[in-house]
């Protein structure tokens, strides 16, 4: 017998219970790619945040190591021998943590070099809004740096001393 | 269901290859502070230290443990030598400092001369 032409026997399609578990296999696959593609974004994100601040850390080390070592104990007139802060002032030049106006301040995030004191508007941001403590120590022949750098997803602190090389 | 199964694996081996940049990424970290760490030490004993003290270091190596970005327990080591007649009699200093809590070979090395 033929219904409109068409056997019953070979008629296409699918049933239902073989679209509900075609729509739930595909379901899954993606939940399960989503939730891997978040991952990776998240830790993408973490591994900028984490390369940018070893940047950072590598820029400030350098250029106050070069600083420093280059320098005369009289030449530093900030912080005082034995005394700590969060500026270091080497003739007319400067390193200070600072607000996003760049004034000097220690609760501010920015590391920020002044070449000259005296010229307004030359300022160098070295660490840009990450910094989340930053101490020089003046040990007269030394000058200790300690600070902490922090991102979203990343924290990095380094501890160290500096001799001033002119002096020993 | 076999592109299925094609499509989890790629995307399983993404999110793996992506972890070990983050881990990678880690223990870059720590090997920075480490240089900085293992370049304080070398900094104590040329400058801050009497020739004398570190004489008296000479085949007594000294193990210091630190903590790096707060976390661990690292060994800092120091190692000086008598160098010979042929090097002016100076005290070879070598620091090494370890910064990846599963693999002991990791470490930074610093060597240097200080004269008499």
């Amino acid at each position: 017998m033929r219904l409109h032409g068409i056997a019953p026997a070979s008629r296409g399609g699918v049933t239902i219970i073989e679209l509900l578990i075609a729509m739930l296999s595909a379901s899954i696959l993606a939940i399960t790619a989503g939730i891997i593609l978040v991952f990776c974004f998240r830790t993408l994100r973490a591994n900028g945040d984490a390369v940018g601040l070893q940047r950072d850390v590598d820029i400030t080390t350098r250029t106050l190591y070069r600083a420093i070592r280059t320098t005369r104990r009289t030449e530093v007139s900030a912080p005082a021998a034995g005394a700590s802060g969060a500026q270091l002032t080497i003739n007319n030049r400067s390193f200070f943590r600072a607000t996003a106006a760049h004034v000097a301040d220690v609760n501010g995030a920015y590391l920020i070099y002044d070449p000259n004191l005296t010229v307004a508007g030359d300022e160098q941001v070295m660490v840009d809004g990450s910094v989340q403590s930053f101490v020089f120590r003046n040990n007269t022949y030394s000058i200790g740096i300690a600070f902490t750098l922090q991102e979203e997803n990343d924290t990095i602190s380094v501890d160290t001393d500096i001799h001033m090389r002119n002096e020993i | 269901m076999l592109a299925s199964v094609i499509l989890a694996i790629l995307a399983l081996a993404g999110a793996a290859f992506v972890y070990r940049s983050r881990a990678d990424i880690a223990l870059q970290k720590n090997r920075r502070v480490a240089i900085e760490l293992a370049n304080a030490r070398l900094e104590e004993l040329m400058y801050d230290w009497p020739l004398a003290d570190v004489t008296s270091m000479v085949g007594s190596p000294t193990n210091q443990f630190l903590t790096i970005n707060g976390l661990g327990n690292y060994r800092r080591r120091t190692l000086v030598y008598q160098t010979g007649a042929g090097h002016d009699e100076c005290l070879r200093i070598i620091v090494r400092m370890r910064y990846n809590s599963r693999s002991n070979s990791d470490e930074v090395r610093f060597e240097t001369l200080r004269g008499r």
